[in-house]
Formats: structure tokens, C-alpha cells, sequence
């Protein structure tokens, strides 16, 4: 009973997400109809964006877990640091598609129309840039 | 019935009298999972472990120990995955399977500790631990002891009610979360609709092209209303299946397909579930151990046959 008690103990107002002892708190909360998106995309020749891989934004091959990096990164104030670690990555693997600079951006989308191609975002703010040598 | 008679009912439901070749068989089934599911977090650890350490936002017990250097770590997964196959096998499993336990529970903390907190491990966790702690190697091991398999006991079968209680809590806590975070609104679907298609986003947002079934589902709201509803229902009501018989399977079945669904809608595995080897606690696993001997024995004996002839 006590190791059901433990289970049961996030539960309490006021609990924190953990490991291996959950909130279990996966899209429960509510969502705006605008997504905000912080992440990192390569910048080709003529000025379009690209998304990088995984491991070229977080060092993992783990989308969420990029993901998470450039959000922390974002938030955190941390924005150039991770700009200059993702452009070395761009570097020593550069991508198939050649870029010319490397941008730690928060987008934000109309969330259900950004499932039809084509669609842009509503809007881009650029927190770094850091040029491909 | 009279209280003491419900507090006996209740202790006869928490320690039934089981084969210990039961709890042995989910042991194996767990531990399997476990050492697999560890062996194939290595690659993506051992990448971890070359990360900016400012990066770390430790969880659990990965707080205690911090970041550690890349040669820890390696030292670290050839331990625990030796500790895993000993208790796997019931080679000194008193010692083994609580060194895998820890040691576990410290890998997955620390792989968790940067940034991103993924919940497709807690249950595993949380079952190795119960595994870990239970007398699950007094049949179906290597380890020298008595010939002869213990007979049937509560001993054995109260590991196997924890892991079932876990296993429910679990998703219920899951369903209570999204009607206290969301309300009854969450039952809309809408709420469901715009996670799933902000997952679909972002992960296109990183180049992956995943959860193909979401996005040709998002323009149908209404399947969205029966999903909400559905996973509710089913996370909510998952302590239906501690009851015996039909309405036991008929949860493990509609869980087991919840996580199919979220799969194939949003593109998270959540392969312990997936497996069905989050749910072998609420089946009488031994019998496909006795079927499998007696098909092995089956098979010697048309060997010595034809040997024979």
C-alpha cells in the first residue's frame, strides 16, 4: 500500500513532474489555437528557412528532446550559445542541402491551419543568427 | 460481511496463492524488456554524456550525482546491464536485481535530465523496482538452490497485485490529470486536437515527418470528440481491470489499444505498453512457460525417436 501511496503522491495540489514518480500531466492542459514553436532552422542561399535535423539542434537524435533544447535554450536566455553550438554541428556534418546561417527563431502558427501545405507561420522572431563561414 | 471478513477478503485479494513460476515468468518478461529497452538507450546516453553540462536540469535521482564524465557513465551501463542479465537469469538475485534496479533508475534519470522529460519509461521503472524487491527468482533460474519448484504461495502472488495496482494507478492519474488540468471541456475534443496537431507541427519543425494519421485526421473534429471521451473513459476507468474475467481483458485490450491509437495519431510509442509486457502481471504467464516446456519436451522426445530408429 505504501508503494501505491508513493504512486498516487503527485497527485497532491502542488506536485511537480519527476521521474519515475509522475504527474503524468501529456496534453491535459489547454492549448491556444496560435502554437508558439521555439526551435532552430538553416537559412538557404535565397533566404528561405529549413528545418535541421534532431541531432543538428539538440546533439540527439531525439526530436522532442531537440526540441526541448531550443525552447530551454530560447527561455533560458541562452539563445547565441546555442546558435554557435548548432552552427559547429552544421560544420562538422554539414547537411545535404547547403545553408548559409543558422537561426534560433520562435515561430507561432495558426495550429490548425499549419497542417495545410504551404502555410506560413504568423510570425518569426529571431533571437540569433549565426553565419555559416 | 462482517468488517474483519472484508478486511480478510481484502488480504486474500492483495496476497492470492499463486504458482511462484508465475511471478518468475513476469520477472523474465520485465527484466527481458528492461535490459533490451537499456542496451538500445545506449547510443543515445552515451551521445548525453558529450553534451554542454550547462544543459543539464537534472530529475530524480540524477540530482544527487550530477553530470559525470563520459568514462562514469560507459563503467555505469556495463554494470547494471551484467546486473540485468544475472537477475534475468536468477543468478544472485538478491544482489543483482536490486544493483539493476538502482542502477537503472539512475541511466533513465540521468537521460531524462537534460531538458527533456519523456514519460514512456515511468512504468518500466516502476515495475523493474517491484520486480527488484519481490522473491521472483525461487523458479525459472540458474541460481543453485532446492531442485524442486517452491509450492504455490502468497508470497508470490502479492508482487504480482503491486504490479497490477501500479500498473492502473498509473492511467488513472493520466485520466485525472487531463479532467483537472482541462475540465470537462477536455471531453470536446478540441483541446486533444490542438495537441495533436502542435505535436504534428513541431516535430515538423525539426524535420520529421511523423504522425501521418493525425494530420489527416485533424480536419475531423468530431473524431477527436469520441477520442477524448474514449482516453478518459479508459485512463479514468482503468482500475476496472483489477476485477477478474471479461472486464479484465476487455480493459487490458482497450489500453493496449489506446496506446496503438496514440501511435498512430501523434507518433509516440510507448513501446512498454506496446509490448503487452506493462500488462503480463494480470495473466497466468506461467501456463506459456508450461506450454512452451512441453513443446521443447515434445520436440526432444521426436529427436530421440528418430535418433533411435
Amino acid at each position: 500500500m505504501f508503494v501505491v501511496g508513493l504512486v498516487w503522491w503527485p497527485v497532491r495540489p502542488g506536485a511537480t513532474d519527476g521521474f519515475p514518480l509522475s504527474t503524468y500531466p501529456m496534453f491535459g492542459y489547454a492549448r491556444s489555437t496560435r502554437s508558439v514553436v521555439h526551435t532552430v532552422l538553416g537559412v538557404e542561399a535565397d533566404g528561405r528557412r529549413r528545418p535541421l535535423t534532431p541531432l543538428l539542434v539538440g546533439g540527439t537524435a531525439r526530436p522532442k528532446h531537440a526540441l526541448s533544447t531550443a525552447q530551454n535554450a530560447v527561455l533560458g536566455g541562452r539563445s547565441r550559445a546555442l546558435c554557435q553550438e548548432v552552427l559547429a554541428r552544421v560544420i562538422a556534418t554539414p547537411p545535404d542541402e547547403p545553408i548559409v546561417a543558422v537561426e534560433v527563431v520562435t515561430e507561432t502558427w495558426n495550429t490548425l491551419a499549419s497542417v495545410d501545405p504551404g502555410t506560413h507561420p504568423l510570425g518569426r522572431s529571431v533571437h540569433a543568427r549565426c553565419e555559416v563561414p | 460481511m462482517s468488517p474483519l471478513a472484508v478486511v480478510r477478503h481484502i488480504d486474500r485479494w492483495l496476497s492470492p496463492v499463486v504458482p511462484a513460476r508465475r511471478l518468475a515468468a513476469v520477472r523474465v518478461a520485465v527484466l527481458v524488456f528492461a535490459c533490451v529497452w537499456l542496451a538500445a538507450m545506449v547510443p543515445d546516453l552515451l551521445v548525453r554524456a558529450r553534451l554542454d553540462p550547462t544543459r543539464f536540469t537534472p530529475v530524480g535521482v540524477a540530482e544527487s550525482v550530477g553530470v559525470v564524465a563520459p568514462s562514469t557513465l560507459v563503467l555505469t551501463i556495463v554494470v547494471v546491464l551484467a546486473a540485468g542479465l544475472a537477475a534475468l537469469v536468477g543468478l544472485a538475485d538478491r544482489v543483482s536485481a536490486p544493483v539493476f534496479a538502482v542502477g537503472l533508475l539512475w541511466l533513465l534519470s540521468y537521460r531524462n535530465s537534460w531538458g527533456h522529460l519523456s514519460h514512456v519509461e515511468h512504468l518500466l521503472m516502476l515495475h523493474v523496482c517491484i520486480v527488484a524487491l519481490a522473491p521472483a527468482a525461487d523458479a525459472l533460474s540458474l541460481r543453485r538452490g532446492p531442485p524442486r519448484e517452491p509450492v504455490s504461495h502468497g508470497r508470490y502472488g502479492w508482487p504480482l497485485r503491486l504490479l497490477m495496482l501500479v500498473t492502473v494507478s498509473t492511467y488513472a492519474i493520466a485520466g485525472i490529470a487531463k479532467l483537472r488540468a482541462g475540465g470537462m471541456t477536455w471531453l470536446g475534443g478540441e483541446t486533444l486536437r490542438l495537441h495533436v496537431v502542435h505535436e504534428v507541427l513541431r516535430m515538423r519543425l525539426v524535420g520529421e515527418q511523423t504522425a501521418a494519421v493525425g494530420r489527416w485526421l485533424s480536419p475531423h473534429a468530431w473524431v477527436f470528440s469520441g477520442m477524448a471521451v474514449a482516453t478518459v473513459v479508459v485512463e479514468v476507468g482503468a482500475p476496472l481491470a483489477l476485477l477478474a474475467g471479461r472486464m479484465r481483458t476487455l480493459w487490458i485490450a482497450a489500453l493496449w489499444g489506446m496506446h496503438v491509437g496514440i501511435w498512430a495519431v501523434m507518433g509516440i510509442g510507448f513501446a512498454y505498453p506496446l509490448s503487452g509486457v506493462a500488462f503480463v502481471a494480470f495473466g497466468a504467464v506461467e501456463r506459456i512457460v508450461d506450454l512452451a516446456g512441453r513443446l521443447s519436451a515434445g520436440r526432444s522426445r521426436n529427436i530421440v525417436r528418430r535418433a533411435g530408429r
